[in-house]
Protein backbone atom coordinates (compact mmCIF):
# COMPACT_ATOMS: atom_id res chain seq x y z
CA UNK A 1 0.00 0.00 0.00
CA UNK A 2 1.44 3.34 -0.92
CA UNK A 3 1.51 6.31 1.34
CA UNK A 4 -1.07 8.08 -0.73
CA UNK A 5 -3.45 5.19 -0.53
CA UNK A 6 -3.01 4.86 3.19
CA UNK A 7 -3.65 8.53 3.68
CA UNK A 8 -6.74 8.44 1.54
CA UNK A 9 -8.07 5.47 3.48
CA UNK A 10 -7.66 7.38 6.72
CA UNK A 11 -9.80 10.20 5.39
CA UNK A 12 -7.06 12.80 5.13
CA UNK A 13 -7.44 15.34 2.43
CA UNK A 14 -4.21 15.55 0.62
CA UNK A 15 -3.50 18.50 -1.49
CA UNK A 16 -0.96 16.47 -3.42
CA UNK A 17 -2.61 14.13 -5.82
CA UNK A 18 -1.08 11.06 -7.39
CA UNK A 19 -3.01 11.88 -10.53
CA UNK A 20 -1.69 15.36 -10.73
CA UNK A 21 -2.40 16.59 -14.26
CA UNK A 22 0.60 18.88 -14.20
CA UNK A 23 3.69 17.07 -15.46
CA UNK A 24 6.40 17.15 -12.86
CA UNK A 25 10.04 16.61 -13.03
CA UNK A 26 11.49 13.48 -11.48
CA UNK A 27 12.95 15.55 -8.69
CA UNK A 28 9.62 17.12 -7.92
CA UNK A 29 7.97 13.69 -7.72
CA UNK A 30 10.72 12.46 -5.45
CA UNK A 31 10.09 15.41 -3.20
CA UNK A 32 6.43 14.55 -3.13
CA UNK A 33 7.15 10.96 -2.22
CA UNK A 34 9.58 11.90 0.51
CA UNK A 35 7.26 14.42 2.02
CA UNK A 36 4.34 12.05 1.79
CA UNK A 37 6.32 9.47 3.67
CA UNK A 38 7.17 12.05 6.27
CA UNK A 39 3.52 12.97 6.59
CA UNK A 40 2.57 9.35 6.99
CA UNK A 41 5.03 8.94 9.82
CA UNK A 42 3.77 12.09 11.43
CA UNK A 43 0.18 10.99 11.15
CA UNK A 44 1.02 7.69 12.73
CA UNK A 45 2.13 9.61 15.79
CA UNK A 46 -1.18 11.47 15.76
CA UNK A 47 -3.25 8.34 15.71
CA UNK A 48 -5.11 9.31 18.89
CA UNK A 49 -7.47 11.49 16.94
CA UNK A 50 -7.29 10.94 13.25
CA UNK A 51 -10.19 13.18 12.34
CA UNK A 52 -8.76 16.35 13.73
CA UNK A 53 -7.60 18.97 11.26
CA UNK A 54 -4.11 18.85 9.94
CA UNK A 55 -1.47 20.91 11.59
CA UNK A 56 0.06 24.04 10.17
CA UNK A 57 3.29 22.16 9.56
CA UNK A 58 1.56 19.75 7.28
CA UNK A 59 -0.15 22.53 5.39
CA UNK A 60 3.03 24.36 4.80
CA UNK A 61 4.72 21.24 3.52
CA UNK A 62 1.84 20.56 1.21
CA UNK A 63 2.06 24.08 -0.05
CA UNK A 64 5.71 23.61 -0.74
CA UNK A 65 4.92 20.55 -2.73
CA UNK A 66 2.22 22.27 -4.68
CA UNK A 67 4.32 25.29 -5.40
CA UNK A 68 7.53 23.89 -6.66
CA UNK A 69 10.35 26.14 -7.56
CA UNK A 70 10.76 26.96 -11.20
CA UNK A 71 12.17 24.04 -13.05
CA UNK A 72 15.55 24.30 -14.58
CA UNK A 73 15.56 22.09 -17.52
CA UNK A 74 14.38 18.77 -16.14
CA UNK A 75 11.13 17.44 -17.48
CA UNK A 76 8.81 19.11 -19.92
CA UNK A 77 7.90 22.74 -19.88
CA UNK A 78 4.39 23.54 -20.89
CA UNK A 79 4.52 27.27 -20.34
CA UNK A 80 5.35 29.78 -23.01
CA UNK A 81 8.26 31.22 -21.14
CA UNK A 82 10.23 30.76 -17.98
CA UNK A 83 8.18 33.44 -16.30
CA UNK A 84 5.02 31.50 -16.93
CA UNK A 85 6.32 28.36 -15.47
CA UNK A 86 5.21 29.35 -12.04
CA UNK A 87 2.09 27.40 -11.42
CA UNK A 88 -0.40 28.02 -8.73
CA UNK A 89 -3.21 26.05 -7.28
CA UNK A 90 -6.51 27.77 -7.88
CA UNK A 91 -9.15 25.24 -6.89
CA UNK A 92 -9.09 22.02 -4.97
CA UNK A 93 -12.17 20.04 -5.69
CA UNK A 94 -12.81 16.57 -4.28
CA UNK A 95 -12.63 13.70 -6.66
CA UNK A 96 -16.12 12.14 -6.80
CA UNK A 97 -14.76 8.60 -6.83
CA UNK A 98 -12.12 8.70 -4.10
CA UNK A 99 -12.82 11.97 -2.36
CA UNK A 100 -9.24 12.95 -2.89
CA UNK A 101 -8.39 16.51 -3.59
CA UNK A 102 -7.36 17.24 -7.12
CA UNK A 103 -5.37 20.35 -7.83
CA UNK A 104 -5.92 22.34 -10.94
CA UNK A 105 -3.34 24.65 -12.33
CA UNK A 106 -3.39 27.51 -14.70
CA UNK A 107 -0.97 30.01 -16.11
CA UNK A 108 -0.58 33.17 -14.14
CA UNK A 109 -0.21 35.51 -17.12
CA UNK A 110 -3.53 34.67 -18.67
CA UNK A 111 -6.67 36.00 -17.03
CA UNK A 112 -9.26 33.37 -16.16
CA UNK A 113 -11.95 33.07 -18.75
CA UNK A 114 -15.58 33.15 -17.81
CA UNK A 115 -16.52 31.59 -21.12
CA UNK A 116 -14.65 29.89 -23.88
CA UNK A 117 -13.16 32.48 -26.21
CA UNK A 118 -11.56 30.93 -29.27
CA UNK A 119 -9.60 34.08 -30.03
CA UNK A 120 -7.99 34.16 -26.62
CA UNK A 121 -7.18 30.51 -26.78
CA UNK A 122 -5.78 30.99 -30.22
CA UNK A 123 -3.55 33.75 -28.90
CA UNK A 124 -2.37 31.55 -26.08
CA UNK A 125 -1.64 28.80 -28.52
CA UNK A 126 0.28 31.17 -30.74
CA UNK A 127 2.36 32.30 -27.80
CA UNK A 128 2.99 28.76 -26.68
CA UNK A 129 6.50 27.75 -27.53
CA UNK A 130 7.78 24.81 -25.60
CA UNK A 131 11.11 25.64 -24.18
CA UNK A 132 13.30 22.60 -24.57
CA UNK A 133 16.38 22.67 -22.42
CA UNK A 134 19.61 22.34 -24.26
CA UNK A 135 21.21 19.03 -23.69
CA UNK A 136 23.95 19.15 -21.06
CA UNK A 137 23.28 22.84 -20.56
CA UNK A 138 24.54 22.55 -16.99
CA UNK A 139 27.70 20.75 -17.96
CA UNK A 140 28.59 22.67 -21.10
CA UNK A 141 30.24 25.54 -19.19
CA UNK A 142 32.51 22.94 -17.63
CA UNK A 143 33.34 21.29 -20.92
CA UNK A 144 36.98 22.30 -20.88
CA UNK A 145 37.37 21.24 -17.29
CA UNK A 146 35.86 17.85 -17.94
CA UNK A 147 37.96 17.35 -21.05
CA UNK A 148 41.10 18.20 -19.13
CA UNK A 149 40.16 15.86 -16.33
CA UNK A 150 39.53 13.10 -18.81
CA UNK A 151 42.93 13.72 -20.38
CA UNK A 152 44.36 13.22 -16.92
CA UNK A 153 42.54 9.88 -16.86
CA UNK A 154 40.05 10.95 -14.24
CA UNK A 155 37.13 8.60 -13.89
CA UNK A 156 33.55 9.67 -14.45
CA UNK A 157 32.89 9.24 -10.77
CA UNK A 158 35.87 11.41 -9.81
CA UNK A 159 34.78 14.15 -12.21
CA UNK A 160 31.22 14.04 -10.91
CA UNK A 161 32.41 14.30 -7.33
CA UNK A 162 34.73 17.17 -8.14
CA UNK A 163 32.04 19.15 -9.95
CA UNK A 164 29.54 18.44 -7.21
CA UNK A 165 31.98 19.84 -4.68
CA UNK A 166 32.25 22.97 -6.80
CA UNK A 167 28.54 23.75 -6.94
CA UNK A 168 27.77 21.84 -10.09
CA UNK A 169 25.90 18.80 -8.81
CA UNK A 170 25.96 15.99 -11.31
CA UNK A 171 26.31 12.26 -11.49
CA UNK A 172 28.85 9.91 -12.98
CA UNK A 173 26.23 8.70 -15.47
CA UNK A 174 25.68 12.24 -16.70
CA UNK A 175 29.42 12.77 -16.96
CA UNK A 176 29.76 9.52 -18.91
CA UNK A 177 27.00 10.53 -21.32
CA UNK A 178 28.54 13.98 -21.67
CA UNK A 179 31.95 12.52 -22.45
CA UNK A 180 30.51 10.13 -25.00
CA UNK A 181 28.20 12.54 -26.76
CA UNK A 182 29.91 15.91 -26.40
CA UNK A 183 33.55 14.99 -26.08
CA UNK A 184 32.97 12.09 -28.51
CA UNK A 185 34.89 9.61 -26.47
CA UNK A 186 35.00 6.17 -28.03
CA UNK A 187 32.87 3.69 -26.21
CA UNK A 188 34.65 0.37 -26.05
CA UNK A 189 32.35 -2.38 -24.91
CA UNK A 190 33.86 -4.86 -22.57
CA UNK A 191 34.89 -8.01 -24.33
CA UNK A 192 34.89 -11.39 -22.77
CA UNK A 193 38.18 -13.16 -22.89
CA UNK A 194 38.25 -15.49 -25.84
CA UNK A 195 37.52 -19.10 -25.04
CA UNK A 196 40.49 -21.29 -25.26
CA UNK A 197 40.02 -23.90 -27.93
CA UNK A 198 40.97 -27.37 -26.85
CA UNK A 199 44.01 -28.87 -28.45
CA UNK A 200 41.92 -31.69 -29.83
CA UNK A 201 38.31 -31.90 -30.82
CA UNK A 202 35.90 -34.75 -31.04
CA UNK A 203 34.54 -35.89 -34.33
CA UNK A 204 30.88 -36.75 -34.60
CA UNK A 205 31.71 -40.38 -34.57
CA UNK A 206 33.21 -40.17 -31.14
CA UNK A 207 36.81 -40.30 -32.23
CA UNK A 208 39.22 -37.72 -30.94
CA UNK A 209 41.27 -36.01 -33.56
CA UNK A 210 43.84 -33.25 -33.47
CA UNK A 211 43.33 -30.16 -35.63
CA UNK A 212 46.83 -30.59 -36.99
CA UNK A 213 46.26 -34.23 -37.74
CA UNK A 214 46.84 -35.05 -41.35
CA UNK A 215 44.31 -36.96 -43.36
CA UNK A 216 44.84 -40.70 -43.30
CA UNK A 217 45.80 -42.31 -46.57
CA UNK A 218 42.85 -44.64 -46.35
CA UNK A 219 39.45 -42.99 -46.64
CA UNK A 220 37.76 -45.64 -44.61
CA UNK A 221 36.97 -44.65 -41.02
CA UNK A 222 39.34 -46.05 -38.49
CA UNK A 223 38.05 -48.31 -35.76
CA UNK A 224 37.05 -46.30 -32.72
CA UNK A 225 39.13 -48.07 -30.14
CA UNK A 226 40.19 -51.35 -31.55
CA UNK A 227 41.46 -53.98 -29.22
CA UNK A 228 44.44 -55.89 -30.35
CA UNK A 229 44.38 -59.56 -31.14
CA UNK A 230 44.73 -60.46 -27.50
CA UNK A 231 42.12 -57.98 -26.43
CA UNK A 232 44.59 -55.99 -24.37
CA UNK A 233 44.06 -52.67 -26.13
CA UNK A 234 43.14 -49.73 -23.95
CA UNK A 235 40.03 -47.80 -24.95
CA UNK A 236 40.40 -44.21 -26.12
CA UNK A 237 38.50 -41.37 -24.59
CA UNK A 238 35.10 -41.21 -26.21
CA UNK A 239 33.05 -38.16 -26.92
CA UNK A 240 29.58 -37.87 -25.47
CA UNK A 241 28.38 -36.00 -28.51
CA UNK A 242 26.37 -37.32 -31.41
CA UNK A 243 27.60 -40.51 -32.93
CA UNK A 244 26.78 -41.38 -36.51
CA UNK A 245 26.96 -44.99 -37.54
CA UNK A 246 29.86 -45.73 -39.82
CA UNK A 247 29.77 -49.39 -40.69
CA UNK A 248 32.96 -50.66 -42.21
CA UNK A 249 31.95 -52.58 -45.28
CA UNK A 250 33.84 -55.40 -46.88
CA UNK A 251 35.97 -54.61 -49.87
CA UNK A 252 34.55 -55.84 -53.19
CA UNK A 253 37.19 -58.53 -53.67
CA UNK A 254 36.44 -60.14 -50.31
CA UNK A 255 32.72 -60.53 -50.96
CA UNK B 1 32.25 -72.54 -15.67
CA UNK B 2 29.88 -69.70 -14.94
CA UNK B 3 28.36 -67.69 -17.72
CA UNK B 4 27.29 -64.09 -17.96
CA UNK B 5 25.05 -63.39 -20.95
CA UNK B 6 24.68 -59.72 -21.73
CA UNK B 7 21.97 -58.99 -24.28
CA UNK B 8 23.38 -55.75 -25.55
CA UNK B 9 23.06 -53.45 -28.51
CA UNK B 10 23.07 -49.71 -28.09
CA UNK B 11 20.52 -49.32 -30.84
CA UNK B 12 16.96 -49.34 -29.57
CA UNK B 13 14.22 -51.46 -31.06
CA UNK B 14 16.47 -54.21 -32.35
CA UNK B 15 14.77 -56.88 -30.25
CA UNK B 16 16.92 -57.07 -27.12
CA UNK B 17 14.06 -57.33 -24.70
CA UNK B 18 11.97 -59.51 -26.99
CA UNK B 19 14.80 -61.97 -27.30
CA UNK B 20 15.52 -61.73 -23.57
CA UNK B 21 11.93 -62.58 -22.68
CA UNK B 22 11.99 -65.64 -24.89
CA UNK B 23 15.50 -66.68 -23.90
CA UNK B 24 14.60 -66.56 -20.20
CA UNK B 25 11.49 -68.54 -21.04
CA UNK B 26 13.70 -71.04 -22.83
CA UNK B 27 15.81 -71.41 -19.68
CA UNK B 28 12.70 -71.89 -17.59
CA UNK B 29 11.26 -74.42 -20.00
CA UNK B 30 14.54 -76.33 -20.00
CA UNK B 31 14.88 -76.09 -16.25
CA UNK B 32 18.20 -74.29 -16.39
CA UNK B 33 18.95 -72.38 -13.20
CA UNK B 34 19.70 -68.77 -13.86
CA UNK B 35 19.31 -65.22 -12.60
CA UNK B 36 17.63 -62.75 -14.92
CA UNK B 37 18.39 -59.06 -14.60
CA UNK B 38 16.63 -56.14 -16.25
CA UNK B 39 18.44 -52.84 -16.44
CA UNK B 40 15.92 -50.83 -18.42
CA UNK B 41 14.39 -48.37 -16.02
CA UNK B 42 12.07 -46.89 -18.63
CA UNK B 43 10.79 -50.01 -20.36
CA UNK B 44 11.32 -52.94 -18.06
CA UNK B 45 9.93 -55.42 -20.53
CA UNK B 46 11.78 -58.42 -19.16
CA UNK B 47 10.46 -57.78 -15.67
CA UNK B 48 6.95 -57.30 -17.03
CA UNK B 49 6.90 -60.73 -18.58
CA UNK B 50 9.03 -62.39 -15.91
CA UNK B 51 8.23 -60.73 -12.60
CA UNK B 52 10.94 -62.70 -10.81
CA UNK B 53 13.54 -60.76 -12.75
CA UNK B 54 15.84 -58.54 -10.73
CA UNK B 55 16.27 -54.90 -11.58
CA UNK B 56 19.50 -52.96 -11.64
CA UNK B 57 19.68 -49.20 -11.97
CA UNK B 58 22.40 -48.38 -14.46
CA UNK B 59 22.59 -44.83 -13.16
CA UNK B 60 24.07 -46.14 -9.95
CA UNK B 61 27.48 -47.48 -10.81
CA UNK B 62 27.75 -49.55 -7.65
CA UNK B 63 24.48 -51.29 -8.45
CA UNK B 64 26.20 -52.77 -11.45
CA UNK B 65 28.29 -54.79 -9.03
CA UNK B 66 25.08 -56.73 -8.48
CA UNK B 67 25.76 -58.48 -11.77
CA UNK B 68 28.76 -60.21 -10.27
CA UNK B 69 27.07 -60.72 -6.93
CA UNK B 70 24.43 -62.68 -8.80
CA UNK B 71 27.10 -64.51 -10.73
CA UNK B 72 28.70 -65.63 -7.47
CA UNK B 73 25.50 -67.41 -6.49
CA UNK B 74 24.33 -68.67 -9.86
CA UNK B 75 26.08 -70.33 -12.76
CA UNK B 76 24.15 -68.34 -15.31
CA UNK B 77 23.20 -64.69 -15.26
CA UNK B 78 21.21 -63.21 -18.11
CA UNK B 79 21.03 -59.45 -18.29
CA UNK B 80 18.85 -57.43 -20.61
CA UNK B 81 20.69 -54.17 -21.19
CA UNK B 82 18.76 -51.12 -22.13
CA UNK B 83 19.42 -49.16 -25.29
CA UNK B 84 22.16 -46.53 -25.29
CA UNK B 85 24.09 -48.33 -22.59
CA UNK B 86 27.08 -49.48 -24.63
CA UNK B 87 29.36 -46.73 -23.39
CA UNK B 88 28.23 -47.30 -19.87
CA UNK B 89 29.11 -50.98 -19.91
CA UNK B 90 32.39 -50.36 -21.68
CA UNK B 91 33.38 -47.85 -19.02
CA UNK B 92 32.26 -50.10 -16.22
CA UNK B 93 34.10 -53.14 -17.52
CA UNK B 94 37.21 -51.05 -18.05
CA UNK B 95 36.93 -49.75 -14.51
CA UNK B 96 36.69 -53.16 -12.89
CA UNK B 97 39.07 -54.88 -15.30
CA UNK B 98 36.53 -57.36 -16.57
CA UNK B 99 38.92 -60.12 -17.68
CA UNK B 100 40.48 -60.23 -14.23
CA UNK B 101 37.10 -60.35 -12.52
CA UNK B 102 35.81 -63.08 -14.80
CA UNK B 103 38.99 -65.06 -14.37
CA UNK B 104 38.74 -64.78 -10.59
CA UNK B 105 35.14 -65.95 -10.68
CA UNK B 106 35.76 -68.68 -13.21
CA UNK B 107 33.22 -67.16 -15.54
CA UNK B 108 32.98 -66.22 -19.17
CA UNK B 109 31.10 -63.41 -20.84
CA UNK B 110 28.92 -63.78 -23.88
CA UNK B 111 27.59 -60.76 -25.69
CA UNK B 112 24.24 -61.52 -27.29
CA UNK B 113 23.74 -58.82 -29.90
CA UNK B 114 20.49 -58.59 -31.83
CA UNK B 115 20.84 -56.98 -35.22
CA UNK B 116 18.37 -55.83 -37.82
CA UNK B 117 18.46 -54.14 -41.19
CA UNK B 118 19.59 -50.76 -39.83
CA UNK B 119 23.17 -49.60 -39.98
CA UNK B 120 23.05 -48.34 -36.41
CA UNK B 121 22.57 -51.83 -35.08
CA UNK B 122 25.49 -53.09 -37.18
CA UNK B 123 27.62 -50.20 -36.04
CA UNK B 124 26.93 -51.09 -32.42
CA UNK B 125 28.12 -54.64 -33.02
CA UNK B 126 31.22 -53.28 -34.65
CA UNK B 127 31.90 -51.10 -31.63
CA UNK B 128 31.49 -53.97 -29.23
CA UNK B 129 33.69 -56.27 -31.27
CA UNK B 130 36.35 -53.58 -31.55
CA UNK B 131 36.19 -52.91 -27.84
CA UNK B 132 36.09 -56.40 -26.39
CA UNK B 133 38.02 -58.34 -28.98
CA UNK B 134 38.68 -61.82 -27.68
CA UNK B 135 37.70 -61.02 -24.13
CA UNK B 136 34.25 -62.53 -24.65
CA UNK B 137 32.10 -64.70 -26.87
CA UNK B 138 29.64 -63.34 -29.38
CA UNK B 139 26.20 -64.41 -30.50
CA UNK B 140 24.48 -62.33 -33.14
CA UNK B 141 20.69 -62.64 -33.25
CA UNK B 142 19.37 -61.77 -36.66
CA UNK B 143 16.02 -60.28 -35.85
CA UNK B 144 13.68 -60.47 -38.84
CA UNK B 145 10.77 -58.78 -37.16
CA UNK B 146 11.12 -55.66 -39.32
CA UNK B 147 12.90 -56.97 -42.35
CA UNK B 148 14.32 -60.24 -43.55
CA UNK B 149 17.10 -58.46 -45.37
CA UNK B 150 20.41 -58.18 -43.55
CA UNK B 151 22.40 -56.85 -46.48
CA UNK B 152 24.23 -54.27 -44.40
CA UNK B 153 25.29 -56.73 -41.77
CA UNK B 154 26.21 -59.40 -44.30
CA UNK B 155 28.43 -57.03 -46.22
CA UNK B 156 30.06 -55.57 -43.15
CA UNK B 157 33.58 -56.19 -41.98
CA UNK B 158 32.47 -56.93 -38.47
CA UNK B 159 30.56 -59.98 -39.55
CA UNK B 160 33.69 -61.51 -41.04
CA UNK B 161 35.66 -60.38 -38.04
CA UNK B 162 33.24 -62.07 -35.67
CA UNK B 163 33.03 -65.30 -37.63
CA UNK B 164 36.64 -65.72 -38.59
CA UNK B 165 38.61 -64.13 -35.78
CA UNK B 166 36.43 -63.93 -32.70
CA UNK B 167 34.48 -67.17 -32.89
CA UNK B 168 31.12 -65.46 -33.05
CA UNK B 169 27.98 -67.28 -34.10
CA UNK B 170 24.69 -66.25 -35.57
CA UNK B 171 21.16 -67.33 -34.95
CA UNK B 172 17.90 -66.14 -36.46
CA UNK B 173 14.74 -64.93 -34.82
CA UNK B 174 11.90 -65.11 -37.28
CA UNK B 175 9.04 -62.72 -37.48
CA UNK B 176 6.10 -63.27 -35.19
CA UNK B 177 2.76 -62.07 -36.46
CA UNK B 178 1.76 -58.62 -35.28
CA UNK B 179 -1.52 -59.63 -33.71
CA UNK B 180 0.19 -62.32 -31.71
CA UNK B 181 2.79 -59.87 -30.40
CA UNK B 182 0.01 -57.45 -29.52
CA UNK B 183 -2.01 -60.11 -27.74
CA UNK B 184 1.00 -61.30 -25.77
CA UNK B 185 1.70 -57.73 -24.67
CA UNK B 186 -1.92 -57.07 -23.86
CA UNK B 187 -1.98 -60.06 -21.51
CA UNK B 188 1.66 -59.81 -20.40
CA UNK B 189 2.06 -63.45 -21.33
CA UNK B 190 5.10 -65.29 -22.50
CA UNK B 191 4.61 -67.68 -25.37
CA UNK B 192 4.72 -70.69 -23.07
CA UNK B 193 1.98 -69.19 -20.93
CA UNK B 194 -0.02 -68.11 -23.96
CA UNK B 195 -0.12 -71.62 -25.38
CA UNK B 196 -2.22 -72.57 -22.35
CA UNK B 197 -4.27 -69.40 -22.18
CA UNK B 198 -7.90 -69.31 -23.32
CA UNK B 199 -7.49 -65.85 -24.81
CA UNK B 200 -5.62 -67.41 -27.71
CA UNK B 201 -7.33 -69.53 -30.30
CA UNK B 202 -6.11 -72.97 -31.21
CA UNK B 203 -4.52 -71.77 -34.40
CA UNK B 204 -2.85 -68.85 -32.70
CA UNK B 205 -1.50 -71.17 -30.06
CA UNK B 206 -0.16 -73.37 -32.84
CA UNK B 207 1.47 -70.39 -34.47
CA UNK B 208 3.07 -69.42 -31.20
CA UNK B 209 4.36 -72.92 -30.61
CA UNK B 210 5.80 -73.13 -34.09
CA UNK B 211 7.58 -69.85 -33.70
CA UNK B 212 8.90 -70.78 -30.29
CA UNK B 213 10.13 -74.14 -31.49
CA UNK B 214 12.15 -72.47 -34.22
CA UNK B 215 13.73 -70.05 -31.79
CA UNK B 216 14.54 -72.76 -29.28
CA UNK B 217 16.21 -74.75 -32.05
CA UNK B 218 18.30 -71.74 -32.94
CA UNK B 219 19.23 -71.12 -29.32
CA UNK B 220 20.31 -74.70 -28.89
CA UNK B 221 22.74 -74.36 -31.76
CA UNK B 222 24.65 -71.82 -29.73
CA UNK B 223 24.03 -73.34 -26.33
CA UNK B 224 27.76 -73.79 -25.78
CA UNK B 225 28.11 -70.00 -25.90
CA UNK B 226 25.05 -69.21 -23.84
CA UNK B 227 24.94 -71.87 -21.15
CA UNK B 228 27.34 -72.54 -18.30
CA UNK B 229 30.05 -74.98 -19.33
CA UNK B 230 29.88 -78.33 -17.60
Amino acid sequence: MTTMQSCARRGHKLSVSANNPCPRSVHANRRVRKQSAFLARQRTRQSANRQRPRTQTVRSQSAAVNFPRPRTGHGRNLSASMARQRIVRVVASPCPSCRRSISRFTFTSLPPMTSFDPATVRQAVAEFTPLRPQKFQDLLPAKDVIAELRQRRASYRAIAELLTQHCLPTSKTAIAAFCHQVLTEIVRPRRRPARKRPASFAEPNGRVASPAQSEPADDRPLPESPADANGSGTPQTRSRGPRIAQVRMLKPETT
Amino acid sequence: MKRLDLILNGKGGVGKSFFAVNFVQFLKDRGIAHVAIDSDNENSTLKRFHPDTRFLDLNNRRELDGIFSALEKANLVVMDCRAASTDLFIDYFTEIDLPAVLSAMGATLTLVMPVNHESDSVDQIQRLADQFGKKCNYVVVRNASHSESFALFESSEVRVQLKDKLGGREISMTRLQDWLVESLNAENLTITAATKHPAFSLLDRQRLQTWQRKLYTEIETVADLLMPAK
